[in-house]
C-alpha cells in the first residue's frame, strides 16, 4: 500500500523512536568517563608511582575510613622537606605549607549525598584502587576512568569476578608496615572494642564474595 | 441561534474552568502537595477519586462501538462516535491525575520499563504498574479506533483555514480511498479491533479496581470489585454518553430510538450496580468482619450521610423513572436523570475510596478529610477540559457519522 | 596565660587535674574537606559525665555542625539507666542558642568584656567609697567554693549583699519547705530502695524533677511497686500510679494528718498520739481509701512518703513526720533527720532577702547575677527594682532579656557547662559540674569567676588567680596528696563523703508538741465560693527558659498530647455548670486583670481545679520571632509564681482554639483482638521464611514497663532528622513522627501506653505495592526504606493498616529554616519534599556497626536504636531475634499488632490482660 512511503509516517515512526530512546541519550551523556578537572598544582602520580610510593601512604585515610583523604601539605613535606625544594612546583606547596594556605583539589570521583560509600570497607575486602580508579600509577594527572553509575556499582556487587583487579604492590593494602598506620584514625572505633584489636590485621581474603544488593548498604 | 449562543457561553465556561485547571495543576507541580487536603491518613485524596470516576466514563464509548457493533445492533451508529470521543476524552483526563498526585512528579518516568543507568525496573509487583500498561494500551487502541472510526467521513471535517484543510484531507486520504477493496478491508479491521477492544474494556477497570483490591484494607480487600467498577464504569459512560447525545441531538438528528435503547440500557446497568452495591453489605453480615462493619457505617456517619443519600437517589431511585414510556422519551427528563447519574457516581467512587483511607484499623477511629479549593479546582478543570475539547473535536468533525458503516 | 588561654588548656589536656578521664583528646582531621563524607570520623567532641543538677546523665556527642545531634543517657551513672529529663535536653539547647552571642552593653552602647567589667568595678568602688549598700541577686548555688567566696568578701565589707534565691524547681510559696524538702531528699534517696509502697502528695517525679533518674530506675527495675497518688491536679505519675485520688489543694494537709494519726497509733508511740489527739481534737480528718490500709498496717518500714516541693510548709512537715514514724524503730534515721532541720544557709539568705524589702534605700547599686525577676515572677521585689535607676542595676545573664534592657550594663554569662562549679551533693559528697564545652561567646564571663574577680579587686592583699585555680587550691586543703584530689576530680567528684564537711546537729528542733501547734496553725478552712487555678511550671521548656528547643515545644505533652500551646485544662463538671465548650476560649477575670486563654475540658480525667500550665511568655515569643505560635499571655495575671492558685472568674467565650492535640486512645475492650498473640499457622511461617528467622533484628516493647513519657519520640526525631513540622502541619494531622504513642485506660484508671513504629513486618503490605520497589526488605528483615527512589505515589501508605508511615509535605530544609537551632545527624540523609518516610530501625548504626565488625572481624554485633538508649525504663529491647527471644519470652507469650491481617511483624508487644 502506499501509504507505507509517505513521508509523514516514517517522521512519525522516527519521532516515536527518539521519543523512547531520550531516557537512553540523557543517560548516555550523563557518562563521565575521561573527566580531568584542571588541578591548581600539577601533581603527578605517574612520577611518584615510579619511587614506589604506595597510594596509602599519601591516602592513608583510605584504608581506616570511609572516606579517602587528599593529603596535606604536610605529607608533602615528610620528603620535600628535603627534596626537590629548589623545583618552582614543589616552590608553591612550601609556600602553602608555611602560609598555611590551603591547597584546594578538584575532586574527580564524586559521589552524591545520598550515597553511603566506605573506602575502607572495599579495600579490606581485597579490592584494588585500580578496580575503580583505573591504573592511576600511570596517569600524569588523574582522569575519571570508570562511569561511576548505580547500575556499574550493582553489577560489581552482584558478581565482582568480571571487575576485580588482585591487590597490587603499589597500592600497599594488607601491607600495614608500610604504609604510617595513624592510629589516632582508629581513636573513634577503639572507645567500643576489645583490647588488642587494633594490632591484628585481617588475612587477604582468599576470595570475593558476593557481596549484597540491598539498598539500605549505600543509601540510608 | 440562540442554542449557537448558549453553546459559545458553555465553550468560555469551559474554558475559563480548564485554564482555572491547569492553573493549580503547575501550583501543585511547583509549590508540592502541601496545597491539597491529604494528610498522614487519607494519603489519596479527590485525585484519586477523578481518577477512577474518567476512566469509569470513559467506558461507555468501548461498549457502544465495540460490544454492541459485534452484536449488530444497529441503533448504536448514530452515537457510536460520540462514545468513542467522550472515551478518548476522559482517558487522557483520567491519565493525567495519577501523574500529577505523585510526590515528586518529575520523576514519573520511572514507571516506565526503560533501560536506564541504575539497572533498576519498575516493581512490575505493584498495581500502578499494571494500572499504567493498561491504561496506556486502552488509550492507544481507542485511539486508533475513533481514528479508524472517523475514516470514512473525513471528506466531511470542517475547517476555517483552507490550508490546513488540504493538509489534512490529503494525509488522511493516504489512507481512505473510499473503494470497495478499502471498504472489505475496513470491514475486517473494524471487527478486529472491536473484538479485541472488548477484552480490553473488562480488563482495563478491573485492573483499575486492583489497586484497591490488591490491599489488605477491609472493604476494599474483596474479589466483587473488579466485576463492580467494570459495572459501575459501564453505568457512569452511558449516563455520559446520553446526556451529551441528547445536547447533540439540538443540532444534529439522532434518532429517537437509540436514545430510548440507551436509557434502556441505563435502568439495566442501575440494576447491576445496585446489586453489588448491596452485595457490600451482604459481604459485611455474611464474615461479621468488625472492621468492615464499623467501616460501611462511616457511609451513615455524619460527614458522608448527606453524600449517601444523595448518591441513592441519583443512582438508584431516580433512574426508576424510566420505567415510564412518556419519560424514556422525553428528553428533558433523559438530561435530567443522566447528568445525576453521573453526578452520583462520582460520589459512589468517593464513597467508595475516601471512608477506607480515613479509618485507622489500630485505634478504630476515623480521621476527617477535607478537600482544598485546589482539589476541588482540579476537578472541575477536568470537567471544564472535557466539555471544552469535546466542542473542540465536535467543531471539527461531524458527531453523527455521515456514511454508513 | 589568660583565662581563656586556661581554659583552653584545661579542656583539651586530659594530664592537668581537673579534666573527667572520660573524655578522649580532641581528634583533629587531616581533611578540611569532610563535610559530605559519612563517616563517624566527622565527630570534633565525643563528651560524656555530663551532670544535670548534678546527676550524670548523659553523653552528648557534638559533630561538625557544632551542635550535638544524639543526647543519650549515660549507662555509667550510679543509676546504671540511661535517662535524659526533657529540661536537660532543653538546657542543651540553651547553649546553642544563636541569641547568646551578644556583646557587653553599657550604657546602650556594645563594648568588650574588659570594658564592662572595668565600668562595673569603678562603679562598686564608688558605691564603697559613698558607704551605699549594694546587693547581689544570685540564684541560691549550693557549693561551698562561692560560699567560701561570698563569706570572705563580706567579712571583708558589709556593704556587698550576695542574696540567694533558690532556682526554681526548688520554687515554692515557702523557701522554707523547699530547703526542708531538699535536704530530706538524701533520706528518700536512702528509703526508696527499700521502699515496695510509695504514697504520693501531688509530687510528678516522672516529669522534671531533681530525682527523676532515681525513680524512672526503680520503676523499670521492679514492677510490683506500688504508688498511691494523691492530686489536685493530672500529671504523669498520677496517670502511672496503681491508685490515683483527686483531692483539692486544701486537702492535702488534712489527708497527711488523718495518715499521721493513722501512723501514730501503728507505731505505738504513746505519748505521740495522746499529744496529737488533744491538739487536734474537733477537726475531723478524711478517712483514709481502704485500698491503702493494709499496706499501711502490714508492711510498714517498707512504705515511703513523697511529697511536692510546690506544697506548703506544713505538708512538708508533715510529709517529714510520716517518713520518720513509719521508720521509728531505726534511731539512727532519727537524727539523720535532725540535721534536715538545719537551715542556717537557707535563712541567712531569706533574711537578706527581707532586709532588702523592707529598706531598700539603703540600697544603690543592683546586680543580677543569672536572676531574672520577671522570670521567676516576684512582683514584689519587681516593685522595688522598678524605682532604681538604670544606671544602677547591672545585668548578667544568659540572654538579653527585660530586665537587661532596663539595666544600665549588661554582659552575657555562660552557660553552665561553659565553666567549672562544685556542687554540694545531698550526702555532702561536692561534685564537679564540669566545663564539657568551651565557651563560644568570647564576651561571656561565668557566675562564680564574676564573684571572684569582685572579691579580688576588693581585697588589697587578694591573690589576683583565675579561678579555676583557686577553685583547686581551694579543694587542695581537704587532701593530703594530691594524687588523691587529681583521682576524684577524673572521677567527677571534688570531695568524697568520707571527708564531708560536719554540720553540727542541735536536738532541740525536734519538739513534736511545737510542731503540732504549728500545723494546727496552719490549716486553712477550704474556700468554697472562690474559683482558684492551679499553676504548674511548664515542664518541658523549663517555664519558658528552654524555649529555644523546638523539639521540645512540639514533642506532645506526656499525657493530653498537646503540643505547641498551653492550655488551661478545665474538669467537666465546672465546664457542664460554667457551659464551657472544649477548645474554646474562655476569659479569665482576675481582680481589675482580665485575659482570654485556650481551654481543653478534661472529660474522662477527675480533677477538682482547672489547672493552668505555667510558662513565660517573654522567653517563649522572643525565640518564636520567626513564625511565632502566639501563646496567650497570662504573666500579669500570676501576682507571685510563688503562691499556687490565681483566685478568678471564668467567663465561657464563643470564638474557637485549635489546640494541636496528637494523642489518640484505644478502648479497653479492642485491645485484646487488636495486641494479641499470633495465630499459629503464622507462627510456622516464621519458620519457612528464606532467610533464618534467628538472624533478623527485631524489637520487643514492654508496655507494662512503660510510663508514656514520649521521650522515645524525642530522640527518634533528633536522630534522624525528623523536621520540626510547626503548629499548623499538625492541625492538618500532617505529623512526621516516626513513632506513635496511643493510650488505654485501664479498669482501675491507670494508663497504659503503648508506642507504635514500623513493625517491619515480615510479609510488608507495603513492599509489594510500590511502583519503582523504593521499599524493599533486607535479608537481616528489615524493611528498608530508600528515600532517594521514592517518587511519592502515596500506595505503601495507603496500604498500611499500622498507619505509622508518613509523607514528607514540605523536605526537610523548608521546615528547618524557619526554626532554631537547626540541626541534623550527617549519618542519616535529609528527605526532600514529596516522599514517604517511615522508621528504620536505625538502619545508619546498624549499617556502622556493621562496618566496624567487619574491619576488625567481630562475629557478631549488638545495636541499640536512639528509643531504646534514651528509654528511661528500659521497655525498649532490640536485637536479633535469637538473642533476644531467650527463655520465657517465646513469640507464643509475646503479641502483636493487629495479628489477624498476618503481616509477621517484627515488633513485639509485652502485655498482661490481667493488669488492665
Amino acid at each position: 500500500m502506499k501509504i507505507w512511503k509517505s513521508k509523514s509516517i516514517a517522521l512519525i515512526l522516527i519521532f516515536s523512536l527518539c521519543f523512547l530512546n531520550f531516557f537512553l541519550l540523557l543517560n548516555y551523556l550523563r557518562n563521565g568517563i575521561g573527566f580531568q578537572p584542571k588541578q591548581n598544582i600539577s601533581f603527578s602520580h605517574k612520577l611518584h608511582s615510579k619511587y614506589k610510593i604506595k597510594c596509602l601512604f599519601c591516602h592513608d585515610q583510605a584504608e581506616t575510613q570511609s572516606f579517602a583523604n587528599i593529603p596535606t601539605t604536610k605529607t608533602c613535606m615528610i620528603c620535600h622537606i628535603a627534596l626537590r625544594t629548589e623545583s618552582p612546583l614543589i616552590k608553591s606547596v612550601i609556600t602553602s605549607y608555611d602560609s598555611l594556605i590551603l591547597l584546594s583539589y578538584q575532586k574527580v570521583y564524586d559521589l552524591p549525598d545520598y550515597v553511603r560509600f566506605s573506602h575502607s570497607l572495599h579495600l579490606r575486602s581485597g579490592i584494588d584502587c585500580a578496580t575503580c580508579h583505573g591504573l592511576v600509577d600511570q596517569m600524569d594527572s588523574l582522569y575519571q576512568v570508570r562511569n561511576i553509575t548505580m547500575g556499574w556499582c550493582v553489577d560489581c556487587h552482584k558478581n565482582p569476578e568480571k571487575y576485580l583487579i588482585p591487590p597490587r604492590q603499589i597500592s600497599g593494602i594488607f601491607y600495614p608496615s608500610d604504609t604510617i598506620f595513624n592510629l589516632t584514625n582508629l581513636q573513634f572505633f577503639s572507645s567500643s572494642l576489645p583490647s588488642g584489636t587494633l594490632q591484628t590485621f585481617l588475612p587477604i581474603p582468599k576470595k570475593i564474595n558476593k557481596a549484597s544488593v540491598e539498598c539500605s548498604i549505600c543509601h540510608n | 441561534m440562540k442554542i449557537y449562543n448558549i453553546k459559545k457561553k458553555i465553550i468560555i465556561a469551559s474554558a475559563v474552568l480548564s485554564s482555572l485547571g491547569l492553573l493549580t495543576a503547575i501550583y501543585t507541580f511547583i509549590y508540592g502537595l502541601e496545597s491539597w487536603g491529604i494528610h498522614k491518613k487519607v494519603v489519596w485524596g479527590i485525585a484519586i477519586v477523578n481518577f477512577v470516576f474518567w476512566i469509569g466514563n470513559s467506558h461507555s464509548g468501548t461498549l457502544i462501538s465495540a460490544i454492541l457493533y459485534l452484536l449488530r445492533q444497529e441503533w448504536r451508529h448514530p452515537i457510536h462516535r460520540i462514545a468513542e470521543t467522550i472515551t478518548i476524552i476522559s482517558i487522557f483526563i483520567a491519565a493525567f491525575f495519577p501523574l500529577i498526585h505523585l510526590g515528586r512528579p518529575w520523576f514519573f518516568y520511572w514507571l516506565f520499563p526503560l533501560p536506564n543507568q541504575t539497572s533498576l525496573w519498575p516493581n512490575f509487583k505493584s498495581p500502578l504498574i499494571w494500572d499504567l500498561i493498561a491504561i496506556f494500551t486502552y488509550m492507544f487502541l481507542s485511539f486508533l479506533f475513533w481514528f479508524l472510526g472517523i475514516l470514512p467521513d473525513y471528506q466531511h471535517f470542517k475547517f476555517k483555514n483552507p490550508k490546513i484543510k488540504h493538509k489534512i484531507l490529503s494525509f488522511l486520504s493516504k489512507f481512505w480511498s473510499g473503494s470497495t477493496v478499502n471498504w472489505v478491508e475496513y470491514r475486517w479491521t473494524y471487527n478486529l479491533f472491536a473484538g479485541i477492544l472488548t477484552f480490553v474494556v473488562v480488563s482495563v477497570h478491573s485492573i483499575v479496581s486492583f489497586d484497591f483490591s490488591v490491599t489488605i484494607l477491609p472493604v476494599w480487600h474483596s474479589t466483587m470489585l473488579p466485576v463492580y467498577f467494570v459495572v459501575g464504569a459501564i453505568y457512569s459512560g452511558l449516563a455520559l454518553l446520553l446526556f451529551v447525545s441528547v445536547i447533540i441531538s439540538i443540532e444534529e438528528h439522532i434518532s429517537e430510538h437509540s436514545r430510548v435503547n440507551l436509557s434502556k440500557l441505563i435502568l439495566t446497568f442501575s440494576y447491576f450496580t445496585l446489586y453489588f452495591y448491596l452485595l457490600e453489605y451482604f459481604y459485611e453480615f455474611y464474615s461479621q468482619d468488625q472492621n468492615i462493619k464499623s467501616l460501611l457505617s462511616l457511609r451513615f456517619d455524619s460527614s458522608y450521610l448527606w453524600m449517601t443519600i444523595i448518591m441513592i437517589l441519583q443512582i438508584f431511585i431516580l433512574p426508576q423513572f424510566l420505567w415510564l414510556k412518556k419519560i424514556r422519551e422525553n428528553t428533558k427528563f433523559q438530561l435530567l436523570i443522566s447528568s445525576n447519574v453521573v453526578i452520583g457516581m462520582w460520589f459512589e467512587r468517593f464513597l467508595l475510596i475516601i471512608p477506607t483511607l480515613s479509618y485507622d484499623l489500630v485505634v478504630n477511629e476515623k480521621i476527617s478529610y477535607v478537600p482544598t479549593f485546589i482539589d476541588y479546582s482540579l476537578t472541575f478543570g477536568s470537567l471544564g477540559f472535557f466539555i471544552l475539547s469535546f466542542c473542540v473535536i465536535g467543531k471539527i468533525i461531524p458527531m453523527v457519522p455521515k456514511s454508513e458503516t | 596565660m589568660n583565662r581563656r588561654d586556661f581554659t583552653k588548656f584545661l579542656t583539651t589536656s586530659s594530664l592537668l587535674l581537673g579534666v573527667s578521664c572520660h573524655r578522649p583528646e580532641i581528634f583533629h582531621f587531616t581533611n578540611v574537606k569532610q563535610e559530605h563524607s559519612t563517616s563517624y570520623e566527622n565527630i570534633i567532641k565525643y563528651c560524656t559525665n555530663f551532670h544535670f543538677a548534678n546527676f550524670p546523665i548523659g553523653i552528648f556527642v557534638e559533630t561538625y555542625e557544632k551542635l550535638p545531634f544524639r543526647i543519650t543517657g549515660d549507662k555509667i551513672n550510679f543509676f546504671n539507666k540511661g535517662v535524659v529529663p526533657k529540661s536537660a535536653l532543653g538546657s542543651i539547647y540553651n547553649l546553642y542558642d544563636k541569641h547568646r552571642l551578644s556583646k557587653p552593653v553599657v550604657n546602650g552602647k556594645e563594648t568588650s568584656l574588659n570594658e564592662a567589667l572595668e565600668h562595673i568595678f569603678a562603679k562598686i568602688e564608688k558605691n564603697l567609697a559613698q558607704d551605699k549598700m549594694i546587693a547581689v541577686f544570685m540564684p541560691l548555688i549550693n557549693s561551698p567554693f562561692l560560699k567560701f567566696k561570698i563569706s570572705q568578701i563580706e567579712n571583708f565589707t558589709d556593704k556587698i549583699i550576695f542574696i540567694g534565691i533558690p532556682p526554681f524547681d526548688f520554687f515554692s510559696s515557702q523557701h522554707q519547705a523547699n530547703y526542708i524538702s531538699l535536704k530530706k531528699n538524701l533520706y528518700l534517696l536512702n528509703d526508696i530502695t527499700k521502699a515496695t509502697t510509695i504514697i504520693n502528695f501531688g509530687r510528678d517525679f516522672l516529669e522534671h524533677d531533681p530525682f527523676y533518674p532515681f525513680f524512672v530506675s526503680r520503676l523499670s527495675d521492679n514492677r510490683n511497686l506500688k504508688i498511691f497518688t494523691f492530686e489536685d491536679t493530672y500529671s504523669l505519675t498520677g496517670a502511672n500510679s496503681d491508685v490515683r485520688i483527686p483531692i483539692r489543694l486544701n486537702d492535702y494537709l488534712m489527708f497527711g494528718l488523718s495518715f499521721l494519726k493513722k501512723l501514730l497509733q501503728t507505731s505505738n508511740q504513746k505519748n505521740f498520739y495522746e499529744n496529737f489527739i488533744d491538739t487536734f481534737n474537733g477537726i475531723e480528718l478524711p478517712t483514709i481509701p481502704e485500698n491503702i490500709l493494709p499496706h499501711l498496717e502490714y508492711q510498714l518500714p517498707n512504705i515511703h512518703f513523697l511529697c511536692n516541693d510546690y506544697l506548703p510548709p506544713s505538708m512538708q512537715v508533715i510529709n517529714l513526720l510520716l517518713n520518720f514514724f513509719s521508720k521509728i524503730n531505726s534511731p539512727k534515721s532519727l537524727k539523720e533527720k535532725l540535721i534536715s532541720l538545719d537551715l542556717q544557709y537557707y535563712t541567712q539568705n531569706k533574711q537578706k532577702l527581707e532586709k532588702f524589702l523592707k529598706y531598700p534605700d539603703e540600697f544603690n547599686l543592683l546586680i543580677f547575677l543569672d536572676y531574672d525577676p520577671y522570670f521567676y515572677i516576684n512582683s514584689s521585689l519587681l516593685k522595688q527594682v522598678g524605682e532604681f535607676s538604670p544606671e544602677n542595676l547591672i545585668t548578667l545573664s544568659l540572654y538579653k532579656s527585660k530586665l537587661s534592657e532596663n539595666s544600665g550594663i549588661f554582659i552575657p554569662l555562660q552557660h553552665y557547662l561553659e565553666y567549672w562549679l562544685d556542687l554540694e551533693n545531698l550526702d555532702k559528697s561536692v561534685c564537679s559540674q564540669q566545663q564539657i564545652v568551651l565557651p563560644f561567646n568570647t564576651h561571656s564571663i561565668s557566675l562564680p569567676e564574676f564573684i571572684c574577680l569582685i572579691s579580688n579587686k576588693i581585697e588589697p592583699n587578694a591573690t589576683t588567680n583565675i579561678y579555676s585555680d583557686e577553685l583547686i587550691d581551694f579543694y587542695k586543703k581537704f587532701y593530703n596528696d594530691t594524687s588523691e584530689l587529681s583521682e576524684n576530680i577524673r572521677n567527677g567528684l571534688f570531695l568524697t563523703s568520707a571527708k564531708s564537711l560536719e554540720i553540727e546537729i542541735d536536738f532541740k528542733a525536734l519538739n513534736v508538741q511545737s510542731i503540732f501547734n504549728f500545723l494546727k496553725s496552719e490549716i486553712i478552712s477550704p474556700t468554697k465560693n472562690t474559683l482558684s487555678i492551679r499553676i504548674i511550671p511548664e515542664q518541658d521548656t523549663y517555664a519558658g527558659m528552654y524555649s529555644n528547643n523546638v523539639y521540645l515545644k512540639e514533642l506532645p505533652s506526656s499525657v493530653e498530647g498537646v503540643s505547641w500551646d498551653t492550655p488551661i485544662f478545665i474538669p467537666s463538671q465546672l465546664a457542664q455548670e460554667k457551659e464551657i465548650i472544649n477548645y474554646s476560649k474562655i476569659k479569665i477575670l482576675s481582680g481589675s486583670n482580665s485575659t482570654t486563654l485556650p481551654c481543653v475540658v478534661l472529660a474522662n480525667i477527675t480533677i477538682h481545679s482547672p489547672f493552668l500550665i505555667y510558662r513565660n511568655n517573654y522567653y517563649f515569643e522572643q525565640f518564636f520571632h520567626r513564625n511565632n505560635p502566639k501563646a496567650a499571655n497570662f504573666d500579669f495575671l500570676i501576682p507571685n509564681i510563688s503562691e499556687l492558685t490565681i483566685n478568678c472568674e471564668i467567663q465561657p467565650t464563643n470564638d474557637k482554639f485549635e489546640v494541636a492535640k496528637l494523642n489518640r486512645t484505644i478502648a479497653l475492650e479492642e485491645i485484646s483482638q487488636k495486641l494479641a498473640p499470633l495465630i499459629e499457622n503464622s507462627t510456622q511461617m516464621y519458620s519457612n521464611k528464606i532467610q533464618p528467622p534467628g538472624n533478623k533484628w527485631t524489637m520487643i516493647i514492654d508496655v507494662d514497663k512503660c510510663i508514656g513519657c514520649n521521650l522515645c519520640i524525642l530522640a527518634c526525631q533528633i536522630e534522624n532528622n525528623i523536621p520540626v513540622v510547626g503548629k499548623e502541619q499538625i492541625l492538618q494531622k500532617r505529623d512526621l513522627y516516626w513513632i506513635n504513642v496511643i493510650q488505654l485506660k485501664t479498669r482501675n484508671g491507670k494508663r497504659k501506653f503503648i508506642p507504635i513504629l514500623c513493625q517491619h513486618c515480615d510479609y510488608a503490605p507495603c513492599e509489594s505495592v510500590c511502583p519503582v520497589g523504593a521499599t524493599s526488605h533486607t535479608t537481616d528483615g528489615i524493611n528498608e526504606m530508600t528515600y532517594s527512589r521514592c517518587i511519592g505515589s502515596r500506595f505503601c501508605m495507603a496500604n498500611c493498616p499500622y498507619n505509622v508511615r508518613r509523607f514528607n509535605f514540605k523536605g526537610a530544609e523548608d521546615t528547618h529554616i524557619n526554626f532554631e537551632p537547626k540541626m541534623t545527624n550527617p549519618f542519616v540523609t535529609l528527605r526532600s519534599r514529596g516522599i514517604t518516610e517511615k522508621c528504620s530501625f536505625c538502619i545508619h548504626r546498624i549499617n556502622f556497626e556493621r562496618t566496624k565488625s567487619s574491619l576488625f572481624g567481630i562475629k557478631d554485633f549488638s545495636v541499640t536504636t536512639a528509643c531504646q538508649e534514651i528509654c528511661p525504663v528500659s521497655a525498649i529491647t532490640f536485637g536479633r531475634k535469637s538473642n533476644i527471644l531467650i527463655g520465657s519470652e517465646k513469640i507464643k507469650d509475646l503479641k502483636v499488632l493487629l495479628p489477624n491481617l498476618n503481616t509477621l511483624p517484627n515488633v513485639f508487644y509485652k502485655i498482661e490482660y490481667e493488669n488492665l
